[in-house]
């Protein structure tokens, strides 16, 4: 009896904490970025390899990178076994990509901004294995970007924000 | 030098194309960070011990790359392009590749994508 509590009762009690933390750490963060977005909202950002009004600065246009590894909790991870069978979208696992690319992009243009320069070109942003973890079966999937791209100085700032919650 | 991922560089004129530079590493993750990063899976949210490996990676590939183009005495580094491939299980390759070329500073902001030594294909009819 105490067995079949324990083998039943602890995953339900990781199920339960993953729910309830997992939906909170995902709705902290997207309240720390929609508070963080307004500062870079003036930076010019774009995936074009030309770069839209630049001007001589007075530092040189450089390479800039931004990291991120995010993995969903253990509520969802086991809710996309069960859509596995099924079919259909992984919408936890849509909602955990577009996390970790805004959160890749704000931290490039936070980092842009940082180093005194106002617009971003040829943005690149990457699905990123380091680790080898992504693929592997067992686990929830971690979700690693690679985002890059070049800083330079623009002559006139961005018109409206670039990037939509 | 400047390194950009870019054909062209606002304010500099590419004068010498000198030739493709890389850097590469294969990483491997250590217990200690995927027991961490075990326990967060729990909760989900970033897992740091992974973000740092990526960014450790991006830095020693870099830096190698980096050493190559020295060692061709250019002065920046264009069209800067990142790979990633998973090796095996528990091991990645982070791969980084450019072009090292000589550049002439110049007062306007330079826009065309004219690589000198690259001569542009004709358009096929």
């Amino acid at each position: 009896m105490t067995g079949l509590l324990i083998n039943i009762g602890i995953p339900i009690l990781l199920l339960i904490i993953g729910l309830l933390a997992g939906r909170a750490i995902a709705r902290r963060h997207d309240q720390l970025m929609n508070k963080r977005q307004p500062a870079v909202d003036h930076m010019r950002m774009t995936d074009v390899k030309t770069m839209p009004d630049a001007q001589v600065g007075p530092t040189d246009p450089m390479l800039i990178t931004a990291e991120i590894t995010l993995s969903v909790d253990y509520f969802n991870g086991f809710i996309a076994t069960l859509v596995n069978l099924v079919g259909g979208e992984m919408r936890m696992f849509t909602h955990a990509m577009v996390r970790a690319r805004r959160e890749a992009m704000l931290r490039l243009l936070e980092d842009a901004q940082a180093r005194g320069y106002n617009a971003i070109a040829n943005v690149r942003i990457d699905f990123a294995d380091i680790g080898g973890n992504s693929v592997r079966r067992k686990g929830t999937p971690k979700f690693s970007i690679l985002a890059y791209g070049t800083a330079y100085h623009a002559s006139a700032p961005a018109q409206q924000p670039l990037i939509s919650a | 030098m400047i390194v950009v991922n870019t054909e062209t560089i606002p304010g500099y004129r590419i004068t010498q194309t000198l030739g493709i530079v890389q850097g590469n590493v294969v990483r491997a993750k250590n217990i200690g960070r995927d027991i961490a990063a075990g326990l967060k899976n729990l909760v989900g949210g970033e897992l740091r011990g992974y973000t740092e490996l990526l960014i450790e990676a991006r830095r020693t590939a870099t830096e190698r790359m980096l050493a190559q183009a020295q060692e061709l005495a250019a002065d920046a580094v264009i069209n800067v392009r990142f790979a990633t491939s998973a090796i095996t299980q528990g091991a990645a390759e982070l791969y980084i590749y450019g072009t090292a070329v000589k550049v002439d500073r110049v007062n306007e902001a330079q826009t065309d994508s004219a690589v000198p030594g690259v001569p542009v294909p004709p358009l096929a009819q």
